[in-house]
């Protein structure tokens, strides 16, 4: 009967060991994966983190932009040449679009989706 | 018996998961810092593995005063003041900056050429006022084009009368090395920085040796299609290609870089350029260079620098030194891998 007992204690001893690992770990992996979100620059500051999940349109000075269906664009802009709002839809993890003029950048974040870790372009 | 079996399956059952969890691990990225901005008329970016916020926001100041310091746009800049009086007192990293434009220029025999800034204002490509300018406007802007004329002494400067320098196809490069010092003092694991198409990668992020991915840009796509990774383990990254800044009129596209022998966008067959070297500056104004020179001789000096290059040209075809030849692939079937022949 002891040596029963005995055994089990060390058996239970592993098994806790593999669960606390294995909840480690997907932990680990899970907290890589929040949903997509576009990351607003004004002026080098955050201005905004907002989800892509939610359609919805935002004005800043000098800038609207449009979130739509899991995209985010430069939808209009007041500087001249406008290259921001030709620059297009952004959707794929580290997608960047500028509007040099009003100092504005938009930056998609998802961490579900690799992607490389800069683009020289 | 039957215990020590049992523990053995246990114990080699508990290494296999510990093991697995480890390697796991050792492949996931040290906690990041981000921080973007416009600087230097594109964005710049630093991102910080394994280190804190304070390094990414020094990195982005520092690309923010290199603006300062060589902008033509900015009025007190050290360029401007050359630009203006015809000389200037400069600083020890950028009397070096002029000193390697200079050497590029006479290696690159006048394909790269920072006394074009007139010829730039003439066509402003991308600016307010780009236009196709009249011949003889080009030919009288060219008579001042003379990159071998800049002179440096100590830490002085001197053009010649009437020449306007331009450091737009150095200067990325040149604040990549300037992050590049505040990295090393700052201690932190790895870094990626952006100013623009130019890059710096740093150190490593995570704890296994693993390589860091850049992506190519696609020179005929948008700013989301990529030609081809880079798998590298550090340096510096910069591109030159058409598809930047142009304007079209008429069915012809007329993009930024120009040449410094008949004024006119270069139109040599190539789409873009990409250079991999150990210096940010390097890697910035050879892109350039090989981007004006062609395919053959572009081949030839970035082979006689030891740097690294990428050449796509005009029928997808896209041309590796032979030190990326293991370190790069393809993301689209449009491309095909060609090989250059040397002579």
């Amino acid at each position: 009967m002891k040596k029963i007992k005995k055994q089990t204690v060390g058996d239970l001893a592993v098994i806790a060991c593999v669960i606390i690992i294995c909840g480690l770990w997907f932990s680990a992996l899970q907290s890589g994966g929040k949903s997509p979100i576009a990351i607003i620059y004004k002026d080098g500051k955050i201005a905004e983190e907002a989800a892509l999940s939610e359609d919805r349109v935002i004005r800043l000075d000098g800038v609207v932009i449009q979130i739509s269906d899991g995209k985010i664009r430069f939808a209009d802009a007041d500087c001249p040449d406008r290259l921001c709002v030709k620059s297009g839809w952004l959707y794929k993890n580290g997608d960047t679009a500028a509007c040099v003029p009003s100092k504005t950048v938009i930056t998609i974040k998802n961490n579900r989706e690799k992607a490389p870790y800069a683009v020289t372009f | 018996m039957k215990k020590i079996l049992k523990f053995l399956i246990s114990a080699v059952a508990f290494i296999v998961i510990a093991l697995l969890v480890a390697s796991d691990l050792f492949k996931t990225d040290y906690k990041t810092h981000e921080k973007s901005a416009v600087a230097m008329g594109t964005v710049v970016s630093a991102c910080i593995y394994g280190g804190d916020e304070k390094t990414a926001q020094d990195i982005i100041a520092s690309i923010e005063e290199t603006e300062k310091l060589i902008s033509r746009n900015i009025a007190d800049s050290c360029v401007s003041l050359l630009n203006k009086n015809g000389q200037t007192d400069v600083n020890g990293d950028v009397a070096y900056l002029f000193r390697l434009c200079k050497d590029v220029c006479s290696r690159s025999d006048g394909c790269f050429d920072i006394t074009t800034g007139e010829l730039s204002s003439l066509w402003d490509i991308g600016g307010e006022k780009q236009r196709i300018p009249q011949k003889n406007e080009i030919e009288k802007a060219l008579e001042k084009v003379d990159g071998t004329s800049v002179s440096v002494s100590n830490n002085t400067v001197k053009i010649k009368k009437g020449q306007t320098v331009d450091l737009g196809a150095a200067g990325k490069g040149f604040a990549a090395d300037r992050a590049f010092e505040i990295l090393e003092k700052s201690g932190v694991k790895g870094a990626v920085v952006s100013v623009g198409g130019s890059i710096l990668l740093y150190g490593r992020h995570n704890p296994s040796q693993q390589k860091w991915s850049v992506a190519v840009r696609d020179p005929f796509g948008s700013s989301s299609d990529y030609a081809g990774v880079l798998e590298l383990s550090g340096g510096y990254i910069s591109t030159s290609g058409d598809y930047e800044r142009y304007f079209e009129k008429n069915g012809k596209r007329y993009h930024h870089i120009l040449s410094p022998f008949d004024g006119y966008p270069v139109d040599n067959g190539l789409k873009s350029v990409t250079i991999v070297a150990d210096e940010g500056a390097v890697s910035d104004i050879l892109s350039t260079a090989c981007f004006v020179m062609d395919l053959k001789d572009g081949m030839k000096l970035a082979d006689g620098l030891g740097v690294q290059a990428v050449f796509i040209d005009k029928n997808k075809n896209v041309y590796l030194t032979d030190g990326l030849k293991n370190c790069f692939h393809l993301c689209s079937d449009e491309f095909n891998l060609a090989e250059y022949e040397k002579d």
